[in-house]
């Protein structure tokens, strides 16, 4: 009875990196919930849109106060729940095969990383975290655990239900990239083998060869996409191999880069598919093909997403270019100077796909007579405020990367 | 005094601010914000050597700035020449929108501010800061052009640029990494590491300056952007920022060996040839000057490859002359064409009688670049062929880089006669209501640059390398002017000015005393007289310059695009981009769906086992019975 009561038990405890996570999550989140109000005016199922959405925001705060792994995974799979609802939200044919495609990849990762939540309670007797610090994980469980996680972040290579999940209302596709979905995945490995279990050497390499793998496999994707949700969702892999880069490094330096870019990555590209949102929305397209002038007409959606862009590519002074010199650092720092000359290497990729989607969507001669518009009040004032944030995280990152350094 | 440091970083960028904000007067505004950045400058020059720290981030990285002899004078530079261009706009673009002009003059002074910062860094994150920061200026002002071509060319701007700052960023990343620290200490390179640190800082420092491979978005942002944008990037900070760190890292961050130095001076050689030759082909003005401003790049290169005094100082002064007299020649074109409204040179002609302050300061700018003595260009490229022959003692191959300084040179005068001969003299244009002179504030900055071309020939010595460029450099460059012992060929300008004047006063004497009249008739070719239709450009007879048997090979692929490194480069991103989307990604997607359909299938097998007919269920049972008893029997 005892053993049971100690198995399930509901405990949440709070270090700097869950609320780190918490803040980034929630404040990223009302950001989309408040753009939702404007771009789901007069649409139907309203209700279970914000309850999903909300339930979504919860479970992700629950899952980085969790002190247990099995309470870490029942949140884990009611996002899943939530995200495999919200994406098929438009109840059409092929979104509904979408939705389910998203849960089951993802789904299938987690029952693996349940198998080895087991083997973890095999060797030590316990699912509270407190407990398990500073042990040396198994092979086989990291492994399998590996396998939630990258189903999750949606890296290579059970990436492949990320660009599906686009159909996705523009908000719900938001929070899914920036605010909670894929950051939970790299939030389990920096919560499990950085703050908690010593990471095996070897798995360095192998885990850093896979990130960067996703960085640059995902950033050719993006620059031969031409569906404006695909490119993002592309670019959203890519950058989160960064993250994970960073976490698998596992340095201060490392970690506080990683840290950091989950930041600089959540405004921006939050920023970046919300500007899509108002693009999309007033163009009813998603082709960059058949997009273009639009900053004459939608001047303040325009300069924000490419202050966004530059955020992701790595060009200061927005947050994004120190949190990517960081994690790009800590590669050399462990003498993996293969890793960082390819992570840079999926930099310029980065700037060659926002750049294009920049000059295709923005300048240029419009090429439809559609009569267009800046997107609503509120809608545009959340994208400007994602790229003032952005900025602003680049221009006095101090404190917080020095905090950010010592999660451990 | 350490608090003035910051402020030629926040002056134009507070301005910057100011004139999106309130959205008056942004010219004006732009002037005066530049001008104080000017006058501060000058006073942190004349301040001498301080530091300033403030905490920044962790990790033992400070913000560090350092104004000391060669990092202010690169401030005092980059804020005049701000101040002229920014004069010159005033009247150029003041029939644009309001908004079109906040845009343009505050990203014109955001580029001040970050590029001061570059040049004041002490500590190579903050010069990365800074440095990749102008990038994002670069686009937006390349931007501004509003023309068809422009996104493309703004793209192009961008990626190639991007693609040196990464360079910078992974040069800087191994620097950092070989000696744990960012700030500014000499190391050997003897490792793999260090050699690669060089070469990606040099890559970094060459994609600024628009060296070649870095060249190719030049030529296409100066037909689709102002004329303006190309006389302030391309022509004048981004070459001091790139040339201020090209001599940054041969004497503060590496230890110059040969191997570094011939790698240099290839690259210089290279783009002073192949820059110049594209020139002399060009039929627009603005692409001729954005070729001349590549090849120009190959003379500092050059000149500071060479690692020696003669060589590294003679490089920093081509920077310095060619800022001025390129800067001169764009803005002196701008002229012309704001008056014209063309700069397809095939259509120009006649401007020297009806606009003849631009005319004489684009004639004593072009002079400048030919390398004609006594202006400044001819000081500083003798410098650099100095450099090139000291350099003797390390590599062999030096005649040859001397000859292409020197050919790249008479084929510079080439282009400029062509130049000079289409714009301002020719026939006469047609067209009278286009005639006369530009306002004051588009032609005093020519004027102002085209004297200084002047002075800093006749006073090289004594004005600019005495004074300011020489000790800027630091003990290790010091030149013994009067000695002798180095410079044993120097040129002598005062001197040489003087037997020049001697020379024209002499010519006068005998124009005015002998009875020589010159018999003026009108003009004809062949003995006809020409028709008044009939126009005879000055671009044909450079024409036939393609008819060579090798080069005309050469020029063909050129012209087809075929040395655009740009598109090399993109290409093969892009097909490789192409060849890891299908056989990774999809190629996942596949078997996801492959999956998918097999466990479609199997399901539908199974589910047609359960069709609900009793046979069936009957068969099933009695198939379960035979299992089970030949189990039970065995």
């Amino acid at each position: 009875m005892n053993q049971i009561e100690n198995l399930l038990q509901l405990k949440f405890s709070a270090d700097i990196l869950a609320d780190f996570m918490a803040t980034v999550s929630t404040g990223v989140g009302m950001l989309i919930a408040l753009y939702s109000t404007g771009y789901m005016k007069k649409q139907k199922h309203l209700l279970e849109f914000y309850f999903y959405l909300f339930l979504f925001i919860g479970a992700m705060v629950g899952l980085v106060y969790s002190a247990n792994l099995i309470l870490m995974y029942i949140f884990w799979e009611i996002t899943a729940v939530c995200s495999w609802r919200l994406i098929g939200h438009y109840r059409e044919e092929e979104h509904l095969l979408r939705a389910d495609k998203a849960f089951i990849v993802t789904f299938f990762g987690s029952v693996i990383m349940l198998v080895g939540f087991g083997i973890i309670y095999r060797d030590f007797g316990t699912f509270n975290l407190a407990e398990l610090k500073g042990q040396a994980v198994s092979t086989g469980a990291l492994g399998l655990i590996l396998c939630g996680i990258l189903a999750k972040s949606a890296q290579l290579p059970l990436h492949i239900w990320l660009p599906d999940a686009g159909v996705a209302p523009t908000p719900v596709t938001a929070l899914l990239h920036a605010a909670v979905l894929v950051k939970i995945g790299v939030y389990a490995f920096a919560r499990l083998f950085v703050v908690t279990f010593n990471l095996p050497d070897l798995s360095r390499e192998v885990i850093g060869f896979l990130s960067v793998a996703s960085i640059l496999v995902a950033g050719a994707a993006a620059l031969v996409e031409n569906d404006i949700k695909r490119i993002l969702a592309y670019s959203t892999i890519s950058q989160i191999g960064y993250v994970l880069l960073g976490l698998v490094m596992n340095g201060t330096i490392g970690i506080a880069g990683a840290l950091f870019f989950i930041l600089a990555h959540a405004f921006g590209k939050a920023g970046l598919f919300l500007c899509a949102g108002v693009v999309e929305h007033n163009m009813h397209t998603k082709d960059i093909r058949k997009l273009g002038g639009l900053i004459r007409s939608m001047p303040v959606t325009a300069v924000s997403f490419f202050v966004c862009a530059l955020s992701i590519i790595g060009v200061p002074p927005m947050a994004g270019f120190l949190a990517k010199l960081f994690v790009i650092k800590s590669c050399f720092v462990n003498n993996e100077i293969t890793l960082g000359v390819l992570g840079i290497t999926g930099a310029v990729l980065t700037m060659f796909y926002l750049i294009r989607f920049f000059n295709e969507v923005f300048l240029g001669e419009p090429k439809t007579s559609v009569l267009v518009h800046e997107g609503s009040f509120v809608m545009v004032l959340v994208v400007l405020v994602l790229a003032i944030l952005s900025v602003a995280a680049g221009l006095f990152p101090g404190g917080l990367i020095d905090l950010l350094g010592g999660v451990r | 005094m350490t608090e003035q440091i910051l402020s030629p970083i926040l002056i134009p960028v507070f301005a910057a601010g100011l004139i999106l904000i309130l959205r008056v007067f942004p010219g004006f505004i732009a002037l005066i914000a530049s001008a104080i950045t000017l006058i501060t400058g000058a006073v942190i020059y004349s301040a001498g050597e301080s530091v300033a720290v403030y905490p920044w981030l962790p990790f033992g990285i400070d913000f560090s700035l350092k104004a000391y002899d060669f990092s202010s004078l690169f401030v005092v530079l980059s804020s005049f020449f701000a101040v002229l261009i920014i004069l010159f706009s005033t009247k150029l673009i003041n029939e644009k929108p309001k908004n079109y002009r906040c845009r343009y003059y505050s990203y014109f002074l955001v580029n001040l501010g970050f590029i001061n910062g570059a040049f004041l860094a002490n500590n190579l994150l903050v010069l990365l800061f800074f440095w990749e920061a102008t990038l994002i200026m670069l686009y937006a002002l390349v931007s501004t052009g509003e023309k068809p071509g422009t996104p493309a060319a703004a793209r192009k701007a961008f990626i190639t640029v991007g693609i040196g700052d990464f360079c910078l960023m992974l040069g800087v990343l191994l620097f950092w990494q070989l000696t744990g620290g960012l700030y500014f200490t000499k190391i050997k390179p003897d490792s793999a590491l260090s050699v690669a640190a060089f070469v990606f800082f040099a890559l970094g420092a060459l994609s600024k300056a628009g060296a070649m491979p870095f060249h190719n978005w030049i030529p296409d942002a100066s037909t689709n952007s102002p004329v303006t944008v190309m006389a302030y990037l391309p022509a004048s900070l981004d070459k001091l920022l790139g040339i201020y760190l090209l001599t940054r890292i041969f004497i503060d961050l590496f230890t110059p060996t040969a191997g570094m130095g011939v790698f240099l001076m290839s690259i210089g050689a290279f783009t002073i040839l192949a820059a110049v030759f594209m020139a002399m082909l060009q039929h627009n003005a603005m692409r001729l000057l954005s070729y001349h401003a590549i090849s120009q790049v190959g003379y500092m290169v050059l000149g500071i490859g060479t690692g020696n005094p003669a060589g590294i100082v003679g490089g920093v002064f081509h920077m310095l002359n060619n800022t001025i007299y390129k800067t001169g020649l764009f803005l002196c074109s701008g002229s012309v064409e704001k008056k014209s409204g063309t700069a397809e040179i095939d259509k120009l002609g006649g401007y020297g009688k009806t606009m003849p302050v631009t005319f004489l300061s684009f004639l004593i700018a072009a002079l400048a670049i030919s390398g004609i003595p006594p202006l400044n260009g001819f000081f500083s490229k003798w410098m650099v062929y100095q450099g090139v022959i000291d350099s003797g003692f390390v590599s062999k191959t030096w005649w040859l880089f001397l000859v292409a300084a020197m050919f790249g040179s008479a084929l510079t005068l080439a282009s400029f006669m062509k130049l000079v001969h289409s714009m301002f003299l020719g026939q006469s244009e047609p067209d009278k209501e286009k005639s006369g002179e530009v306002g004051i504030s588009m032609w005093l900055p020519g004027a102002i640059l085209a004297t200084l071309c002047l002075i800093l020939g006749i006073f090289a010595v004594q004005l600019p390398l005495q004074k300011f460029l020489v000790p800027a450099l630091g003990a290790e460059m010091q030149i013994p002017f009067n000695a002798g012992e180095l410079f044993t060929g120097l040129w002598r300008p005062m001197a040489a000015t003087g037997f020049i004047i001697a020379g024209i006063l002499l010519g006068l004497i005998i124009y005015l005393l002998g009875k020589v009249h010159p018999r003026t008739t009108e003009t004809y070719i062949g003995g006809e007289k020409l028709a008044g239709d009939m126009y005879v450009s000055g671009v044909d007879f450079y024409q036939t310059i393609r008819e060579v048997p090798v080069l005309k090979t050469v020029y063909n692929y050129a012209l087809a695009g075929a040395i655009d490194f740009y598109e090399w480069f993109a290409g093969i991103v892009k097909t490789v981009s192409e060849v890891l989307f299908v056989s990774v990604d999809r190629f996942i997607d596949k078997i996801s769906d492959g999956i998918k359909k097999v466990s479609l299938n199997t399901g539908e097998f199974v589910r047609q086992l359960h069709g609900g007919l009793l046979s069936v269920y009957l068969f099933w049972s009695l198939l379960g019975f035979v299992v089970i008893l030949l189990v039970l029997m065995r």
